[in-house]
Formats: C-alpha cells, sequence, structure tokens
C-alpha cells in the first residue's frame, strides 16, 4: 500500500479531502489491534469521532479499486449518521465511475437502501435493487436482494 | 532510497485523529506493520 497505493495522486487527493488518517504501527498498538480485531493487513477502517467502525478493507488493492471502497466506506459513513444526501451522492458517483466493477454494485445496493431510508419508499427500494439486478444480475449484492418471504 | 512523497500526512494518535473528525470527516485507521 506504500509503494502504490497511498502514493497515487488519486488515493492521497481522496484522502487529504474526506478523510482524517491515522496510521496505526501494529507492533507499537497491540492492545488496539485487537481491539478493532485486526488480524491481517493491510486493515483499513473507517471510523466515527468515537472510534466506531462503519467500514472495513482487508486485503490489498491498487489505487483505483481503493479509492472505489473508501468512497463506499465514507457513503457508509454518511448512511449511518443520516446524511442521506451526501450518502445518494457518494454512491452515485461510485455506481457511475466504477460500473461493472464489485463495487459499482455494492453502490447500487446501498444507493436504493439509503433511498428508502429518506423517504421510507418501499418504491424507491425495488426500483433500485431492480436496476442492480439488470446490471449485475451475477453479483452477490444482486442475491442480497432476493429475501424470500413467508408463503 | 528517497522519502516517499504523500500529499497527506499521517497522524499517528487515533485519540487525536478522532478530536480532528469532530468536524465531521470520518476517520480513515490504517493498521500497518510499517511505521509512517
Amino acid at each position: 500500500m506504500d509503494t502504490v497505493t497511498y502514493p497515487d495522486p488519486r488515493v492521497a487527493d481522496f484522502i487529504e479531502k474526506l478523510v482524517v488518517p491515522v496510521r496505526i504501527v501494529i507492533r507499537d498498538n497491540r492492545d488496539l489491534a485487537n481491539e478493532y480485531l485486526v488480524s491481517w493487513t493491510p486493515n483499513v477502517v473507517i471510523a466515527d469521532e468515537r472510534g466506531r467502525v462503519h467500514f472495513r478493507i482487508e486485503g490489498y488493492l491498487p489505487p483505483v479499486e481503493f479509492v472505489a471502497r473508501l468512497s463506499l466506506g465514507v457513503g457508509k459513513f454518511d448512511l449511518n449518521r443520516g446524511k442521506f444526501n451526501d450518502a445518494a451522492a457518494r454512491f452515485e458517483e461510485v455506481s457511475r465511475r466504477h460500473a461493472k466493477t464489485d463495487a459499482g454494485a455494492e453502490a447500487l445496493y446501498w444507493l436504493a437502501v439509503t433511498h428508502f431510508k429518506k423517504d421510507h419508499n418501499v418504491a424507491d427500494l425495488k426500483s433500485g435493487w431492480e436496476q442492480l439486478a439488470r446490471e449485475y444480475p451475477d453479483s452477490e449484492w444482486t442475491v442480497r436482494t432476493k429475501i424470500p418471504h413467508k408463503s | 532510497m528517497p522519502a516517499q512523497v504523500e500529499a497527506f500526512a499521517w497522524e499517528t494518535s487515533l485519540d487525536r485523529g478522532k478530536q480532528l473528525a469532530a468536524t465531521g470527516k470520518p476517520v480513515l485507521i490504517d493498521f500497518s506493520a510499517a511505521p509512517v
């Protein structure tokens, strides 16, 4: 990550503008690493001002894929805090910039959830997940929309 | 080998990061085997 991903201008620009970056060296902070359930690196957490985890990225990712995951993380952070317009803008951007990728599929999933959480309109959730199924029929995120109903 | 140039600076204290996050930004915590 330090060799390629973090020095990449796209990654650095995203971090500079949108998050507070903290580097925790595990050998000097074993208790903290245990508290955050870090059993493997790279291990990146998106957290709030109380340290609560909103999103996690495990394993190496190259710059474009890392920015996509970070964007999803910031979107989840906003969604969890009820900042629905900000979350929707973030998920829309990921779905557009990272179309045809796993991140694009996940973005469409959470975009539909965000619209639903904002207005509690089931039609928004349904139409958003239908778009996901059309564009990503083989994605696990599409599978996650197929909620069985009691007969 | 020259020092790595980055456009951002890592905080090395989670408490400091959480204080800075009070403005509304999320904290990116990178757990690493390597120091900054």
